[in-house]
């Protein structure tokens, strides 16, 4: 098992650079997901805190997202409605959630499939060497063992940099949602 | 050259080592095929395989070492029949009794000589690496005279450094059986003769057979015997 995982270590560490886009790849993939789920609290949260609202003749032509009317609305302090005062909110936590669903199947999907064509390069790339260690006598599960630990290798740091991403994402969600509004 | 006498090798004192009847071979993809009606090599013999490109010199020695099994007849080494051997047998013979030098030396880019030089003793179970194995592998890299690179990498070294990597790989688990496929083909001449001398040399020490490929006939006359390919009907 040690040698296995010393093996494993020394091949990681050899082709960090070609392995490097695996590991923000495996990043992606993990953090995505959160930071979407993050980006639609925050947009919820500030949404609900300043509503936003059209006239309802212009909501049945429009699209449910108006941007536009936010900044007299935000700026003056106070939400924005018909004149009758009857409006209904342009960007509702409903609608963005309804947003949200499609955008992280989709970004994870497609993500996913970065991550299996990534996977069957380094496969391809490393087929000369697998028959290497075949003729050399490497038993199958030493070289399974070893393919393992150095995928749990690239999982262990593209998890390091997705938190990290994560973390910086935290930090700055609040000001993104801010200009996206704005 | 000894090509059909599988019949009569044994005796009361059987020295035979590897021993090939029958054989029949062919690859799937470009049809290549091989028969060897009989093919014998006595324990500590040191044989020279030669032929002309394609004549399946590499072919043997992979069928010999159980890289790839025949469609009929046996392949049987110090009285075992690698030819019937699952899988895992035949992984686990050649990385603990044979020492293999691969015509595309098959280094390990990502270890440095030292590791690629003890790969086997990392990746079986029945061998580990100790203080012995180390200084094996060190006296062996000195004889090499890469001693003062085992730190660096193979795609470091020029193809002659990197091909006596490969037979210090080879070596330094003592096996009882050497395969060498153009272990000296990017060697100065000088320096072909010192390897082939080495090579020897362990192989005495622990009466290991050698079977090798040889392109270069001015070696010949340092092995017990010579096979030529094109008798053997490939």
């Amino acid at each position: 098992m040690f040698d296995s995982l010393y093996i494993a270590r020394k091949y990681v560490s050899f082709n960090r650079a070609k392995i490097a886009p695996l590991v923000v790849c495996v990043a992606l993939i993990l953090a995505l997901p959160f930071f979407l789920h993050l980006l639609s609290q925050e947009l919820e949260r500030q949404v609900s805190s300043h509503p936003v609202s059209v006239p309802d003749g212009a909501m049945d032509s429009a699209p449910p997202v108006a941007t536009e009317a936010a900044p007299s609305g935000l700026e003056s302090g106070r939400p924005m409605t018909s004149s009758g005062g009857a409006g209904r909110p342009a960007v509702s936590a409903e609608s963005i959630n309804r947003l949200m669903g499609p955008l992280v199947f989709i970004v994870g999907a497609v993500a996913v499939l970065l991550l299996i064509l990534a996977l069957r390069v380094a496969l391809l790339v490393r087929a000369r060497e697998m028959y290497a260690l075949y003729r050399l006598g490497c038993p199958r599960a030493t070289m399974a063992r070893q393919a393992a630990l150095e995928v749990l290798m690239v999982a262990l740091a593209g998890g390091g940099l997705g938190s990290v991403l994560l973390l910086v994402a935290h930090y700055f969600v609040g000001s993104l949602v801010g200009m996206l509004l704005a | 050259m000894r090509l059909d006498d599988a019949s009569a090798a044994p005796g009361a004192f059987d020295r035979t080592f590897i021993r090939i009847a029958d054989l029949e071979f062919r690859y799937r993809e470009d049809g290549f095929r091989l028969s060897v009606p009989s093919f014998i090599v006595d324990k500590s013999e040191k044989v020279a395989v030669i032929g002309p490109s394609g004549s399946g010199k590499t072919t043997l020695l992979n069928l010999i070492a159980g890289i790839v099994t025949p469609l009929a007849g046996s392949v049987s080494v110090d009285g075992v029949r690698i030819s019937g051997l699952d899988d895992e047998a035949r992984r686990r013979f050649r990385l603990t009794e044979v020492g293999i030098v691969f015509q595309d030396l098959g280094l390990l880019e990502y270890l440095n000589l030292f590791d690629n030089i003890v790969h086997a003793y990392r990746v079986a179970r029945a061998l580990k690496v100790d203080k012995g194995v180390r200084t094996r592998a060190e006296a062996l890299a000195q004889g090499m005279d890469i001693g003062d690179a085992l730190n660096r990498f193979p795609h470091e070294l020029s193809q002659g450094e990197r091909q006596q990597v490969a037979v210090c790989r080879a070596l330094v688990h003592r096996p009882q059986l050497v395969l060498a496929d153009e272990a000296t083909g990017s060697l100065h001449p000088a320096e072909k003769d010192r390897i082939l001398s080495l090579l020897f040399r362990s192989a005495e020490v622990y009466e290991a057979t050698v079977v090798a490929v040889i392109h270069d006939h001015d070696l010949l006359s340092r092995f017990d015997r010579v096979v030529d390919m094109e008798g053997l009907g490939g």
